[in-house]
């Protein structure tokens, strides 16, 4: 009887001491994008979206690093600005026309309201962002249409940006 | 045959002694008033809480024991991340004591229960208002910081607790009493517990709590009923 008493304190000793340290969550998120091209389908003689992998270079307006560097690819990951309500970027395409290669950059302006949102004492505060609006150049890009505006750790694809023909 | 059907019979009966009930007599057999001297002693010794409580319960048939617990709790704690977590608020509790020594003894006569083991429940509830300082906004790859402050946070939380303890009646009326009590997290309108790192009452938010109490206090018994 009283080693179950001692056994059963012991258990519940343990079961109060929680970690309190660090942070355990993966709390990154950004806002996502596919790309595609307008393709004809000859079978119902129209022209169809289509998934696009091409070698991309990505980078914020203003920033030296790149998101992306030449990188072969249909899908982004692009990080909105905590702390700003635009945030721009700097395109880059690369596609081979007849035997050479056309570089083109084109300028992206994501309008966005953001929401700060406190998680714990450990790891502090997401923000999470709501794309107001979009704009950019149509050097390569034809359009760009916002799939779902809500940005944070449950969006999955948050924007379609379609790329004009060569 | 006959005989010795007639002992079993009596056997029977010696075996099925009439049951004393234990519900009988006088419905309010006193009322105690206590306050908690373990959780401030235990303040004392350092720690980022402070807890202070008092009781308020009602001897019914000196076996149950309805009662009601009003506390305030302050807590300040830094995190690894410097994140300041800053609360004051009270909190209440309202349950029942159940007295696991009988009233009367199987011959019907009435027994001693000043003092007395007991097991209980409690659904208890605190308004937490909180604070949170120097909460850092950092924006990696844009090169960007922001440090903020959240500030009169108000949430509720609500809780369950088993308890079990004794009840000791030192000198007419004067009373001692600990309790060890196991705490479960039920629900709060935060979206989520860790925004209330700390509930006065409970403890932090994180895990099931466990809680020592240690009271003194007086009980004023009704009419000369000093059982």
């Amino acid at each position: 009887m009283r080693r179950a008493l001692i056994y059963i304190l012991l258990v519940v000793g343990l079961m109060s001491c929680t970690s309190e340290e660090n942070c355990m969550q993966d709390l990154k998120f950004s806002m996502k994008a596919e790309i595609y091209r307008m393709v004809f389908d000859q079978s119902i003689e129209q022209f169809v979206p289509e998934k696009y992998s091409l070698p991309i270079s990505l980078n914020g307006l203003g920033r030296d690093s790149l998101l992306y560097d030449s990188t072969f690819t249909s899908t982004l990951n692009i990080p909105l600005q905590k702390l700003d309500s635009i945030s721009s970027f700097v395109l880059t395409t690369t596609i081979q026309v007849d035997t050479s290669y056309v570089t083109t950059k084109d300028t992206i302006d994501f309008h966005h309201a953001n929401s700060e949102e406190f998680i714990s004492i450990e790891c502090g505060c997401i923000v999470t962002n709501v794309i107001t609006g979009v704009a950019q150049t149509t050097h390569h890009i034809d359009s760009i249409i916002v799939v779902s505006p809500e940005v944070d750790l449950q969006s999955k694809n948050n924007i379609k940006i379609y790329l004009s023909q060569r | 045959m006959g005989g010795s059907s007639s002992s079993h019979n009596s056997t029977e009966e010696y075996n099925q002694a009439p049951k004393v009930k234990q519900f009988q007599g006088d419905v309010f057999r006193g009322l105690s008033v206590h306050a908690d001297i373990g959780s401030p002693i235990i303040s004392l010794l350092g720690g980022y809480a402070r807890s202070y409580e008092v009781q308020l319960d009602v001897n019914l048939y000196r076996r149950l024991y309805p009662i009601f617990e009003l506390g305030y709790a302050t807590a300040r704690k830094e995190a690894l991340s410097k994140i300041v977590y800053d609360t004051k608020a009270p909190f209440f509790r309202v349950g029942l004591n159940y007295g696991l020594l009988k009233p009367f003894r199987d011959d019907g006569t009435e027994r001693s229960v000043i003092c007395y083991p007991f097991v209980g429940l409690r659904y208890a509830f605190s308004p937490v208002t909180y604070n949170l300082s120097n909460v850092e906004i950092k924006d990696e790859y844009w090169g960007t910081v922001a440090v903020e402050d959240f500030m009169n946070n108000v949430k509720y939380a609500g809780w369950m607790e088993v308890l079990g303890g004794v009840r000791v009646d030192l000198f007419k009326g004067l009373t001692l009493g600990w309790s060890i009590r196991l705490k479960t997290f039920l629900h709060t309108s935060a979206p989520d517990k860790s925004y209330v790192w700390y509930v006065p009452g409970y403890g932090k938010s994180s895990g099931m709590g466990v809680m020592f109490n240690y009271t003194i206090g007086y009980t004023f018994y009704s009419g000369n009923d000093t059982k």
